[in-house]
């Protein structure tokens, strides 16, 4: 865990160029992420005690967002934002009935991601 | 069997006035005409049967000179006094064989009390009625029919112009329908007419109302009678099996006016019980139909058509133009007779005697609906049927399937039926299940475009996320009092590469409808319209729009993907829907016209009453992404131009006015085609293979 950042980000995504993007702006704002091309990679990689929050994305092959997070809620783990591209109403509803701390719009407004990221942090 | 034993003209005679041996003539019972002095004066041809003597064997002689002295009866001295007589009379047949008449005999007096004649009426008494009992009169009847017979006698005359008095040729039909009622006797309409009131038959043709198995007979005996010279008062008269038919003509101030009259005998009432039994039959049937049945009769509207055929009327189109008032005539005059339980239920009706008037209120709610009934019948159709809308006696509106058959010669001609299937669940049934299609065709292209657009948004918003959030990081790094300038220029190299996978992604959108691999077989364009005008019927149909199609004939098949074709034919025909769907316009029709435009192209032609494409659109419709719809993707125009333009032809839009706008195809022609006036056979049409 580096010194100078208090937290882990866990960013979920099966778009390289997104985890990329968003591990170089975590990394210009000197907060640690690590970055998963799936829910399953992340779940098997052993590193969900390590991390304080993780973004995932709502659709993706394999367990999808919505399941990564219902999920991690059952076992009492770290706040869940969920991000997307597109978004019905339905789905809302279901990202904030599954207890959800977030829900992002791709593209990703700056502001509230870090919002979130504070929000995630630990006393 | 008819047997013709008697047919003779006779002229007047001193002693007897005309009438009243037509009168004797026709009866069936023995008539006796004696005059003052008790000589015969005239004896009909009952007389004959009974007593077996011819007239000329009688007249001029005393009753015991012709039944010999031991005839008893009648009592002459008690008929004098008293001025009748009734009883047994025993006489005797030609051979003198004994007969028992049972006769009654009346004096007729002339205005100074003396009397002028006797008439005597016999018939064979019945051996049963001699043991003792009264005798009953002998039941007989005698139906007479006066005629007028001016359009008859005319016809023969010109025809006897023509034909230099050969008769033989005349078609007795044609005389048949100029033969008017002018009255008739109440046995006559009660056999005949079914009751009818004399004076409802007036004008109506008397060969109809005749009975049916003495019509010919009868006819011809009045083609003899009034080819007869106006001067003579001809009688004819013949037996046909049991009853006895007459034709003479009346007084000569009224020369075309012609009697018929037709005795019979109940007796042998058979065959009239037969008829009895028959119609009974036929009654029960109608009540017992489990549709709604009415019985009209429509004799005048028959009638009104043999006169306009016989005036040489030939299109009742035309002539129901002319005369507007005729089918309202007609439904005025043409009357129930006759109507069932269920069709009083249908009209939800309680008094049998609401249903029994003219048959106006059948067509209330689709008056249109008499106008076709009389061209039918007009047309000789034995039956016609249309779905049509009836109003009930409470006021509601049912859809029915009417049914009308019309009676035909030698049918019952007052029995015209007509029957009606209600239909009404059904058709808001199909009317639900039409609206649900369309809804459901509706939702199955918004949910398919839903997949379409969140598929693309999906594309598009994941590398547009990548860029907003690199551009951030990159001003954040710049940010710095030491700018890190390798991590900015390789976010920027990202925020390319990413503004070109968006731009890639709305490429592949282009190709996903316009296939890369093109199929190019031989297509007709008008079956491909045909279609595509099928495919969208349900749509259109629930905006209310008509789409109508002006085909050109012997269009050359052209070179090309009929499904990619088809998709811009429906493309343009769904956008000119919406157009209409939102203006709300009073006018809503499309039209599709295909054309030869030059010997290298045709052009296909789509109009619509949609109030066309505001002008600052006009430049950008078939650009991508573009649209004038709250929920459009604007993908439709762009595709409909790549598929064009792939087919190596163009298209364009323009406004028609204010009315609307057209979009319209140009399609080029195979090259043989172009330098041959005349399509090659790879190219010709194949044979139409329409659903």
């Amino acid at each position: 865990m580096s010194a100078k950042s208090p937290i882990t980000v866990a960013i979920v995504d099966d778009d390289l160029f997104l985890l990329e993007s968003l591990h170089d702006f975590f990394d210009a704002m000197g907060i640690a992420s690590k970055t998963f091309k799936s829910a399953d990679a992340f779940l098997e990689s052993g590193d969900l005690p390590n991390v304080h929050c993780v973004l995932a994305d709502l659709k993706m092959p394999g367990t999808n967002g919505i399941q990564l997070l219902e999920l991690l809620v059952k076992q009492g783990g770290p706040p869940v934002c969920i991000m997307t591209s597109f978004a019905d109403s339905r789905t809302r509803a279901a990202v904030r009935n599954f207890g959800a701390f977030g829900f992002l719009e791709k593209p990703i407004s700056s502001a509230d991601l870090l919002a979130f990221v504070s929000t995630a942090r630990p006393n | 069997m008819e047997q013709i034993t008697n047919l003779k003209r006779r002229q007047t005679t001193q002693r007897v006035d005309i009438l009243s041996a037509q009168i004797a003539d026709a009866s069936n019972e023995s008539v006796i005409i004696y005059d003052a002095d008790k000589r015969i004066v005239h004896w009909n041809h009952a007389s004959q049967r009974l007593y077996g003597r011819p007239i000329t064997e009688v007249v001029g002689k005393r009753s015991q000179e012709v039944f010999g002295t031991l005839a008893v009866g009648p009592d002459w001295n008690e008929l004098q006094a008293g001025g009748s007589w009734q009883g047994l009379a025993q006489r005797t047949w030609s051979d003198n064989t004994p007969i028992l008449a049972d006769v009654r005999l009346r004096a007729l007096r002339d205005e100074r009390g003396l009397i002028t004649h006797f008439i005597e009426h016999g018939a064979a008494a019945d051996a049963r009625i001699v043991e003792g009992h009264a005798p009953t009169a002998y039941k007989d009847w005698i139906a007479v029919w006066s005629i007028d017979t001016t359009g008859a006698a005319a016809l023969l005359e010109q025809i006897e112009q023509i034909r230099d008095h050969s008769l033989t040729a005349v078609d007795p039909s044609l005389i048949a329908e100029h033969l008017r009622i002018s009255d008739m006797n109440v046995a006559a309409s009660k056999l005949f007419a079914g009751g009818t009131s004399p004076s409802a038959m007036i004008g109506r043709s008397a060969y109809r109302y005749w009975p049916q198995k003495h019509r010919d007979k009868l006819l011809e005996l009045s083609i003899e009678v009034l080819s007869a010279p106006q001067s003579e008062k001809p009688f004819m008269t013949v037996e046909a099996g049991t009853d006895i038919l007459s034709v003479w003509r009346g007084t000569s101030d009224h020369p075309n006016l012609i009697s018929s009259s037709v005795t019979g005998s109940w007796s042998d009432p058979e065959k009239y019980w037969d008829l009895a039994a028959s119609e009974q039959r036929y009654r029960n049937l109608i009540n017992n139909v489990p549709l709604p049945v009415w019985q009209v009769d429509a004799r005048i509207m028959s009638d009104v058509i043999h006169r306009l055929m016989s005036n040489g009327v030939l299109d009742i189109d035309v002539h129901l133009k002319e005369q507007p008032d005729l089918v309202r005539f007609a439904s005025e005059a043409v009357v129930v007779t006759e109507v069932n339980d269920s069709a009083m239920r249908l009209f939800k009706g309680s008094s049998r005697e609401d249903f029994l008037q003219s048959v106006t209120y059948l067509y209330s709610a689709t008056p249109e609906a008499a106008v076709r009934v009389v061209k039918a019948h007009f047309n000789g159709s034995r039956n016609y049927s249309e779905e049509m809308k009836i109003r009930t006696f409470d006021g509601e509106l049912r859809e029915v399937l009417f049914y009308v058959t019309f009676p035909q010669i030698p049918e019952k001609l007052d029995k015209t039926l007509i029957m009606m299937i209600d239909v009404t669940e059904q058709r808001r049934i199909e009317q639900q299940l039409r609206k649900i299609e369309s809804e459901f065709a509706h939702a199955a292209r918004v949910s398919a475009l839903g997949e379409l657009v969140t598929s693309i948004a999906h594309e598009v918003r994941q590398p547009l996320s990548v860029i907003v959030t690199d551009a951030d990081t990159g001003l954040r790094w710049l940010d710095r009092d030491e700018p890190n300038v390798p991590k900015v220029k390789a976010i920027i190299s990202r925020i390319m590469e990413n503004a070109h996978r968006a731009n890639e992604v709305i490429r592949r959108i282009k190709d996903m409808a316009v296939k890369t691999d093109p199929v190019r077989t031989a297509v007709d364009v008008n079956d491909i319209i045909r279609e595509a005008v099928l495919l969208v019927r349900s749509e259109s149909q629930a905006h209310h729009i008509s789409v109508t199609t002006q085909l050109a004939g012997g269009l050359p098949q052209i070179m090309g993907d009929r499904v990619q074709l088809q998709q811009v034919v429906v493309n343009l025909l769904i956008n000119s829907i919406q157009a209409i769907a939102v203006s709300q316009r009073a006018s809503r029709s499309i039209s599709v016209e295909t054309t030869l435009g030059s010997d290298k192209e045709l052009t296909i032609a789509v109009r619509d009453t949609g109030g066309g494409i505001p002008g600052n659109d006009m430049e950008r419709i078939f650009d991508g992404f573009f649209s004038s719809k709250a929920d459009g993707m604007g993908m439709g125009l762009a595709i409909c131009r790549s598929i064009i333009t792939d087919h190596g032809g163009y298209i364009t839009a323009r406004n028609d006015g204010a009315l609307g706008a057209i979009f319209v195809v140009t399609l080029p022609l195979p090259p043989e085609i172009q330098n041959d006036p005349e399509p090659l056979d790879p190219y010709r049409k194949q044979p139409d293979n329409k659903r």
